[in-house]
């Protein structure tokens, strides 16, 4: 019985997202309710089977071409001395996102000497966010002093081959012979509020691996943060 | 005037039912702990949001909606993730200014990936 109430409650908490999009005009709420069982069932076929997008570790990244804060364009195969890349998809709006500028200032000065330079992407849909906008990116980073390129994925082609579902979302490439391939993919850190009280720094430990040639420990971490918006 | 002593008493205890808005209740991983852990008599629906968070924000009147509809025989509580220094300053504002009459309580803890799976480890899956 206790379990028949613990399914329940999780089939509707996972409801609330359905009804939130729309289904909240079924009268009382009984037991027999056809809509609700219809509802339930959904919720378990997705449960059953998760979409997968995006890549996994050891994919192949895919190259671009997308407008920098400078009006030049950018892809990674200009970057003829890299030896990889710490691709950041974030943006001005997301508080997450601006809690994060300073650290992410600090990998690209601590790491493009070390061959891994930081490319952050603005994904949003500045129709959804005019905070991000291809205007407030260049005020944003000029205020904050990005030291690295700050692109603007315009038409949002370049976010869903990566699979990027939040901001920040990291995705750390390695070059092999003409090739990025995928090696970290998730969160810079743990701590989003205080950088001073990090536990798992994981950004810092998957680069500082790679550069020494060592394995990466947590090579995906849960990305927490704002949800890219099309 | 006696005789309308009785409109003025049904007047001020009508006014007095008026339901507040509610304040939010500023809470650490071991509530999550225990609200997720101990499965109550009644079905609990929690929401995680935050006030800067739009279409968090956007979804909220589907919540206030369950609440107000079923309010008495489950518990909807809103679970603000904003930083706890904008308690005073923008959370229990927003929540006055809304009218929000679910149970809100604010997680004051950063380290979301440990209090993800607390919740439900579906919220992970997609990502991992």
């Amino acid at each position: 019985m206790k379990t028949l109430k613990i399914l329940t409650a999780v089939a509707v908490v996972a409801l609330v997202g359905i009804l939130a999009s729309g289904i909240l005009n079924f009268g009382t709420m009984t037991k027999e309710d056809p809509e609700i069982e219809s509802a339930i069932n959904d919720v378990q076929l997705n449960e059953q089977a998760p979409i997968k997008k995006g890549y996994e570790i050891g994919d192949k990244a895919t190259d671009f071409s997308l407008m920098n804060i400078d009006g030049k364009m950018i892809s990674l195969k200009d970057y003829d001395n890299a030896k990889g890349f710490i691709v950041i998809f974030t943006c001005n709006h997301c508080p997450y996102s601006v809690a994060y500028e300073d650290r992410i200032i600090a990998l690209d000065k601590e790491f493009k000497e070390q061959g891994y330079p930081v490319i952050a992407i603005n994904p949003n849909n500045p129709e959804a966010y005019p905070e991000d906008s291809y205007d407030n990116m260049k005020i944003r980073a000029k205020e904050k002093g990005f030291t690295f390129p700050y692109l603007f994925d315009a038409g949002q082609k370049i976010y869903p081959q990566y699979g990027a579902t939040k901001t920040p979302h990291v995705f750390l490439l390695q070059k092999e012979g003409t090739s990025n391939i995928v090696k970290y993919i998730g969160a810079i850190d743990d701590n989003h509020k205080d950088a001073n009280a990090i536990k798992n720094d994981y950004l810092r430990d998957a680069v500082t691996n790679l550069i020494k040639g060592q394995e990466i420990k947590m090579t995906k971490t849960v990305a927490i943060g704002c949800s890219i918006k099309s | 005037m006696k005789k309308y002593f009785p409109f003025i008493l049904l007047l001020i205890i009508t006014a007095c039912s008026k339901p507040e808005p509610q304040k939010a209740v500023v809470i650490g991983i071991e509530d999550i702990a225990s609200l997720t852990g101990d499965y109550p008599e009644k079905i609990q629906v929690i929401n995680f949001w935050a006030t800067w968070c739009k279409p968090c924000v956007d979804e909220l009147p589907a919540f206030e909606k369950l609440k107000a509809t079923y309010g008495d025989q489950i518990d909807v509580i809103l679970i603000s993730l904003d930083d706890v220094e904008n308690l005073e300053t923008k959370v229990n504002p927003f929540l006055e200014k809304h009218n929000i009459q679910s149970q809100v309580k604010l997680l004051d803890y950063p380290y979301a990936a440990e209090y993800i799976p607390m919740v439900d480890t579906h919220w992970m899956e997609p990502f991992l």
